[in-house]
């Protein structure tokens, strides 16, 4: 029986050990990822997508460009709803007049102080009348509150703005973004405050059924004739009136494409470019807006060894697409780098890693392991830019080489200002450059950051921009077009003169100086700066450099101008100088901006009750974002931590143990 | 036979199961909290008993089980393997007569986390997520769940992956089991308190999650803290429910001395 017995458990062990020599090939432990369907939500007596249509109409003349867009909301529900929308709009515009239209009734929207316009606003909501509000969160993030919208209302608002369209590269082009891509925030909704819940934005997944449309029309008139007038974003119909002027209008198949930015691109005859003074005499102030052309680019045979580091995102928002055309880009940027340069690779989405502690030469060798690291990423996790950021600067920098860091990102972050200040207090000598990459790119931060960083912005739309946007970089920091830049007025007696001090110019396009003047619009402008080649100076006869001397924009732009300068790139509510200064400004100028809002009233009370619901109209994802880039976005609720859990089962424990103890001692006992 | 060689014997036989178990620990695909389980089980471990010789029964046992392992070995996916391979190496090391817990701490120290999330996780989800719908309209909000979303007034709360409680579950049954040990309960009344457990921290749960839906949608202003206080105070209920049962018990338990 003792022979049986081990007999069978031994037969049994060694049975066994073997079987997974000979058994059925092991099953892997790969995991299928579940899903879910979302079916259609059906008779809802609330209209939860209340906005019906943006039409946008475009002036172009010269260089200004005058905007109206029209928003039209409708409510086909039961209930009296309020329609919060969320919408972006070029980082330049200047955003300085609203109408209301409740049904054929215009209400003309009045500029108030931030806080006071909301009270406004909040105060006609709660007595039932029709109002509306457009606060600026972000330069190029808006949000419009249109209140009291009874069942059957069609309320249309009418926003104006106006920028200046200036040419890089000789080309001229014109953006109307369309959607506000999805912001990555650290904050939860209950730590941040009510203004900024703005990141909370819904967006609609494909296959709803109603988007609102979108349409867009344009008159160009550029005062000179043009070329080469292209649109790759859309499609749309173009129809030259002269070889002056082009009117252009969205193709029908593109009524549902309000998911990516329009990008306009035209050219002029014989690549010129608008230069010269545009002037404005008004009944209080004249104003004045120069364009200097700036030098062509030297072509210099040796240039300087520099250290570069890739700052490159991998979060979710950009899985796919935007990854790739990042990949497309870094592939051409490597081809760029010379042996005698270094670099070094910073990698981000939820943490960030670098290639090494410090930068390695740009050999074949490390280049490859550079590329195999990025090419395996795949996108995916929270967009932490301010870690990423403070990792690269801590990186190691040998002395006597120009460092230049490089960002590639949608800037899908909640944190702009907070970006700007880690840039302006830790970039010392090096110079940052940004590539923005995708659809909708956050344009806010992509260009913010170049120009604190005394660098430029890459917008990069597809990936066949990838390669020329590489080359434009090699160039750009290869042989800068001007430095040391000054600025000398003669005979013109000038004030309130901007930008007071100027960057280094790497792209090609004018500089722009904007001012006010006194008396008579003559003498001259002296450019002087250095060139790869040596000193440059250039000079501009104002008055026979005037290109149109009643330019009406030109209040509105130099305001927007000044407020840029002011508060665009700054956190303004420490300093209440400046606040009150750009509060003033824009209170004066009728503007749009951080610290004031254009609020519609219309005095009838309509709804008699006062009850209504608040619909936040989602958006349309931006064309190639991922759904990935929503994993961290919305609130949820998790667990409390493990070793909070673990702590508190030691305690207890310790508590049964004692107790246990004592029970054994009286049972012995 | 004595017990050392049984379980030498043992541990060679289920040597995939280790290799399987120590990529699994540091793949980075599950927290490595099994092994606090491991560790805290062989504290329970009769080791004195190791040179005695293996009873007949318990003999007989454990050749019919590795029969069914073996058996089982193609069709099953790792972790039952590992289950099955832990059932039957525990039986060994504590005897058919030891407490139940320590079975279960030693079944527990299997990287259950990221399956169980895997297969559980969402059904869970939507159980937490639609009784705390309940709850938030039992005190008069409007509130709407779609898939694992709580919608209330266009403001948006997501029961997602952190949220399902899994991590509370494993706690859960790790204090039970421990309890369990340390108390010497048998089979069933092990099983018995198991079962409490999981329904207590799956009610606990939904209620954190009632709780926390207003904080996180704003409805409730609170300092970032509270979000972690409100979760460990709701935990250390449960844990105090547990132990209350449990003690309301005592006196049928058996203290040895």
């Amino acid at each position: 029986m003792k022979l049986s017995k081990s007999l069978f458990v031994g037969l049994c062990i060694c049975a066994i050990s073997l079987s997974p020599l000979f058994g059925q090939s092991d099953l892997s432990d790969k995991t299928l990822a579940p899903y879910f369907y979302r079916p259609l939500l059906k008779e809802n007596s609330v209209d939860d997508l209340p906005l019906r249509s943006t039409q946008v109409n475009v002036q172009i003349s010269g260089v200004i460009a005058d905007v109206e867009m029209v928003q039209e909301y409708q409510n086909m529900g039961n209930e009296v709803i309020e329609a919060i929308y969320c919408f972006p709009l070029s980082t330049r515009a200047a955003v300085h007049g609203m109408d209301m239209y409740v049904g054929k009734r215009l209400i003309r929207a009045k500029i108030q102080e931030k806080k006071k316009a909301k009270k406004t606003f909040e105060t006609a909501k709660r007595e039932g009348k029709t109002a509306s509000l457009l606060e600026q969160h972000r330069p190029n993030v808006f949000q419009m509150n249109v209140a009291n919208i009874l069942p059957g209302d069609s309320v249309k608002i009418v926003v104006k703005f106006t920028e200046l369209l200036v040419p890089e590269q000789k080309v001229y082009s014109f953006v109307f973004p369309t959607v506000v891509g999805p912001r990555y925030s650290e904050v939860s909704a209950s730590e941040t405050d009510p203004s900024k819940t703005w990141v909370q934005n819904p967006y609609l997944k494909d296959g709803l059924p109603v988007i609102p449309r979108f349409d867009l029309r344009l008159s160009l008139k550029a005062g000179m004739p043009v070329q080469d007038v292209i649109c790759r974003t859309h499609k749309v119909d173009t129809v030259f009136v002269d070889k002056n002027t082009a009117s252009l209008s969205l193709s029908s198949e593109e009524v549902l494409a309000a998911n990516r930015d329009f990008v306009l691109e035209y050219r002029l005859a014989g690549d010129s470019i608008h230069f010269g003074v545009l002037l404005h005499e008004g009944e209080k102030e004249n104003f004045f807006l120069m364009m200097v052309q700036p030098p062509e680019r030297p072509s210099i045979d040796s240039i300087p060894p520099r250290d570069y580091i890739f700052i490159l995102d991998v979060s979710g928002s950009m899985s796919g697409f935007p990854l790739d055309t990042s990949k497309e880009i870094m592939r051409s940027l490597f081809a760029t780098l010379r042996p005698e340069d270094s670099f070094n690779l910073v990698l981000f989405a939820g943490e960030s890693k670098s290639l090494g502690s410090e930068s390695l030469p740009a050999t074949t060798e490390n280049i490859n392991r550079a590329w195999a690291l990025f090419d395996s990423q795949s996108g995916g996790g929270s967009t932490r830019l301010l870690p990423a950021l403070k990792h690269a600067f801590k990186l190691a920098k040998e002395e006597n080489v120009s460092r230049s860091l490089v960002i590639l990102t949608d800037g899908y972050v909640d944190v702009e200002l907070k970006t700007f200040d880690l840039i302006r207090d830790n970039l010392g000598t090096a110079n940052l450059f940004v590539f923005g990459i995708g659809s909708s790119v956050n344009r806010f931060i992509i260009e913010g950051m170049a120009q604190v960083g005394q660098g430029e912005p890459f917008i990069v739309l597809d990936i066949h921009d990838a390669a020329p946007a590489a080359r434009r970089f090699s160039n750009y920091v290869g042989s800068p077009l001007l430095t040391g830049i000054e600025l000398d007025f003669q005979g013109l007696n000038v004030y309130d003169v901007e930008p007071k001090t100027f960057p280094d110019m790497f792209a090609d396009r004018p500089l722009v100086v904007y001012g006010k003047w006194k008396g008579e619009a003559s003498g001259s402008v002296t450019l002087k700066g250095f060139t790869g080649e040596g000193s440059f100076e250039q000079v501009l006869d104002v008055a026979e450099s005037v290109q149109d001397s009643n330019q009406p924009a030109l209040p509105y732009l130099w305001a927007r101008n000044k407020l840029a300068l002011l508060s665009d790139y700054n956190e303004l509510d420490r300093d209440s100088e400046y606040k009150l200064e750009a509060t003033n400004i824009a209170l004066t100028y009728n503007l749009a901006s951080k610290f004031t809002s254009f609020v519609a009233v219309d005095e009838t009370p309509r709804n008699a009750d006062g009850s209504f619901k608040t619909v936040k109209q989602p958006a349309l994802l931006p064309k190639g974002v991922s759904t990935l880039a929503f994993d961290t976005s919305m609130p949820s609720t998790p667990e409390p931590r493990t070793f909070i859990m673990g702590g508190g089962i030691l305690l207890v424990l310790a508590f049964v143990l004692a107790r246990k103890r004592k029970l054994i001692r009286q049972q012995k006992g | 036979m004595n017990y050392r060689r049984l379980i030498l014997l043992l541990l060679v036989t289920f040597y995939p199961v280790w290799i399987w178990y120590v990529k699994r620990m540091t793949d980075g695909s599950d927290e490595p909290w099994g092994l606090l389980a491991l560790l805290s089980s062989l504290a329970f471990v009769p080791w004195k008993r190791l040179g005695n010789r293996v009873p007949e029964k318990l003999l007989w046992y454990t050749g019919s089980m590795l029969l069914l392992y073996g058996i089982g070995w193609g069709y099953l996916m790792p972790i039952l393997r590992a289950f099955f391979a832990m059932l039957i190496l525990g039986t060994v090391l504590v005897g058919a007569r030891a407490p139940a817990g320590v079975l279960g701490l030693l079944t527990l120290s299997l990287p259950w986390i990221a399956t169980v999330q895997f297969y559980a996780g969402y059904p869970l989800r939507v159980l937490t997520g639609e009784v705390a719908r309940w709850l938030l309209l039992a005190v008069g909000l409007d509130v709407q769940r779609e898939g694992v979303t709580l919608i209330y007034n266009g403001l948006q709360v997501m029961i997602d992956r952190p949220c399902a409680g899994v991590y509370m579950l494993w706690f859960g049954a790790f204090f039970t089991y421990l309890l369990a040990s340390i108390y010497k309960l048998g089979l069933g009344r092990c099983y018995q308190l198991a079962g409490v457990s999981f329904v207590v921290i799956v009610l606990v749960n939904i209620v954190r999650n009632t709780l926390l839906f207003f904080v996180e949608s704003g409805l409730w202003q609170l300092p970032g803290f509270a979000h972690e206080l409100i979760g460990a105070f709701l935990f250390l209920l449960a844990v105090v429910v547990l132990l209350k049962f449990i003690n309301s018990r005592a006196e049928e338990i058996v203290y040895e001395a």
